[in-house]
């Protein structure tokens, strides 16, 4: 019975093609919407959190704070607290903290023979190989000698090589860095291994030289910019109160700096993203009602046009639900066609977006069940109404209709 | 004790339009027994649809009491005479009133469906009955508007007959047809009526009346007089 009723309902919709279409449409724009930027955002969100961790959730970096800002006072960076001494404190204090690595960030003009660029300088322990997961693919990276005699040399990264070099090979060159308004010649010792976009900075495009060379070279100064510190296995939060107590007991002012700790970035960009994915999703959705509205007129419209043909049907015993479910399935065959092929398209979108940007294409079985569902959902409420309204027709005014 | 068939009495029927109340039945006093053969004749206007119309259980009166088959069908559910309808009554109307985008065959079937009764079952009815009215076979798959007049009809009185019904309404079913095709229709209705079928016809014409045994004469929503029976 229902089966033939479905059977009905579908030659109706063959017979006027173009208005199936057009009564999908709303349906298929809201679907592949809401299908599109569900998966791009879990795409997204999966490739940032992959990048993050990619760091290690053991990384914990510590920054230094700000301090005035009260009475009208511009508050300003602190910069004269991290030492190299409170680094290595930090690592020999703290139990659950693995190592630790002091760091000045900086800006560089480079120049070899006829090539010249900018790059960002990076002043490091050799602890940063380890800390952030960086080794080199030639040549060796920053030892302790190096940081004991101040020495000048430079590890690369690969697309500082590419760009000064031009295919020679980098290794025992000797480049020019232009540091502040002074010139340094630093000889390369290493080149690292591509690593890529990791979160804020591109380790390609950067160079890493001693630290103790620019303190004591280069600006003289006795205080680094930050911090990285590697927390043991599973002992990050551990960690970070270690950390928080001893820079808290050594500066007396809990102001004077903050510690990051890699998760907890993780989970704010987690929620970011997921906050930005549901509202998107939700705007999206009101299109899918709009789609609802689009079937509800146009089911409205075909019952107008076949009054006749439902007072033959009534004429011929058909019940009221007979009417009804002929016109309900109707509305629920153009929301779930309009559904799937919204879906479709969403997928379409969503994989060449994740294409262009090299991240997974990400479609779960759930996006999938509530964007078919609540497609259907849709079609069921707005084909409803017009369904009911053929079913209480009256049988001889139906008849009468011209 | 015997009951008749249809049972009218004082039924009114008064359309309202606006302000102005127009009384299409003013009072019908009407009982068919079983297997008759009745001819409703009148002018236009005179109510002869509207009276069909509430006998079919497709209208109900303003005013009065009307009995089918000893059932009070004023007091029953809107399903009850979609039941009835279905089982009891087949329809054949001027205008033919075919499903559109179906085929003759599948036109045929539709009471069925309602009934509920499984496709095989459907075909195999359909056929005969097709055949019986005298439909050619190579025009059982074509569109209703693939049609001529007088095929429609014949279709449309195969779908009447489709749940074996004992009453056939027809409103002026030869209306729409030359005299060849409406004689071979009424040829059909005499033979039904033959199988006992009670057959209620409206028509506007005094040789299709003449075929029935009993002639009814409206006038103005009132009946003027009867022959027969
Ligand atoms: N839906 C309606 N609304 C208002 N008036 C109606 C309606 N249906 C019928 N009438 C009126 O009721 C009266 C009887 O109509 P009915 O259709 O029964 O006449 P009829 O005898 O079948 O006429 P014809 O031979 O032209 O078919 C007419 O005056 C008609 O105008
Ligand atoms: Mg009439």
């Amino acid at each position: 019975m229902v089966l033939e009723l479905i059977k009905v309902a579908f030659r109706s919709l063959k017979a006027n093609k173009l208005r199936f279409i057009l009564s999908m449409l709303g349906i298929i724009i809201g679907v592949a919407a809401v299908i599109a930027i569900i998966s791009i955002g879990q795409g997204a969100s999966q490739k940032i959190t992959e990048q993050i961790s990619a760091l290690g959730s053991e990384l914990i970096t510590i920054f230094p704070g700000f301090k005035g800002g009260t009475r009208g006072k511009i508050s300003t960076q602190v910069t004269n607290i991290f030492s190299l001494e409170l680094a290595e404190d930090l690592k020999r204090l703290s139990p659950d903290v693995k190592n630790v690595t002091a760091v000045i960030q900086g800006g560089a003009y480079l120049k070899y023979k006829e090539n010249n660029m900018m790059a960002n300088v990076v002043a490091i322990t050799p602890e940063f190989s380890e800390i952030l997961n960086v080794s080199t693919q030639e040549g060796r990276f920053i030892t302790n000698q190096d940081l004991d005699e101040y020495r000048k040399v430079v590890v690369l990264g690969q697309e500082v090589v590419n760009e000064l070099f031009s295919g020679e090979d980098p290794l025992g060159k000797r480049i020019v860095v232009q540091y502040g308004n002074r010139k340094f010649m630093f000889e390369v010792i290493g080149v690292l291994e591509k690593k890529g976009q990791m979160m804020f900075f591109n380790f390609d495009n950067q160079i890493y030289i001693p630290v103790t060379t620019v303190m004591k070279r280069l600006t003289g100064a006795h205080y680094v910019s930050q911090y990285y510190a590697k927390a043991r296995e599973g002992k990050a939060e551990e960690a970070i109160k270690q950390i928080e107590f001893i820079l808290t007991k050594r500066l007396k002012d809990e102001n004077l700096f903050k510690v990051f700790a890699q998760q907890q970035v993780i989970k704010a960009v987690g929620q970011a993203t997921s906050t930005m994915v549901i509202m998107l999703a939700g705007i999206a959705g009101i299109s899918l009602l709009v789609g609802g509205i689009g079937i509800m007129n146009i089911m409205l419209v075909s019952v107008v046009e076949r009054t006749r043909e439902i007072g033959i049907r009534k004429a011929l015993g058909a019940k009221r639900r007979d009417i009804l479910i002929q016109f309900l399935v109707e509305a629920l065959i153009i929301s779930f066609v309009g559904g799937v092929i919204g879906l479709l398209a969403g997928w379409i979108i969503s994989a060449v977006v994740a294409h262009l940007n090299n991240w997974p294409v990400v479609l779960s079985p759930s996006s999938i069940i509530l964007a078919v569902g609540f497609s259907m959902g849709v079609g069921l409420v707005f084909g409803l109404y017009p369904a009911r309204k053929a079913a209480r027709l009256d049988p001889v005014e139906a008849l009468r209709y011209e | 004790m015997k009951r008749p068939l249809f049972d009218l009495k004082n039924v009114k029927k008064v359309y309202k339009m606006g302000d102005v109340e127009v009384p299409a039945l003013r009072g019908i006093n009407l009982t068919i027994e079983k297997g008759e053969f009745v001819a409703i004749i009148g002018h236009s206007g005179s109510g002869k649809s509207t009276l069909l119309s509430i006998m079919g259980c497709l209208d109900k009166p303003t005013e009065g009491k009307f009995f089918l088959d000893g059932e009070d069908v004023l007091k029953v559910s809107d399903n009850r005479l979609a039941i009835i309808r279905n089982q009891k009554i087949g329809f054949v109307f001027q205008q033919f009133n075919l499903l559109p985008r179906m085929t003759a065959l599948e036109n045929v079937e539709a009471p069925c469906i309602y009934a509920g009764i499984k496709r095989s079952e459907r075909i195999k009815r359909a056929k005969e009955l097709l055949e019986r009215v005298g439909l050619e076979k190579e025009r059982f798959y074509h569109y209703s508007n693939q049609l001529s007049g007088g095929q429609r009809q014949k279709v449309a009185i195969a779908r009447a007959l489709m749940n074996n019904p004992d009453i056939i309404l027809a409103d002026e079913p030869t209306g729409s047809l030359d005299t060849h095709s409406g004689d071979e229709l009424m040829k059909i209705f005499v033979q039904l009526n033959e199988e006992k079928r009670a057959i209620i016809l409206v028509t506007h014409e005094k040789y299709i009346a003449d075929f029935a045994r009993r002639i009814i004469h409206l006038r103005d929503g009132l009946i003027e007089g009867q022959n027969g029976a």
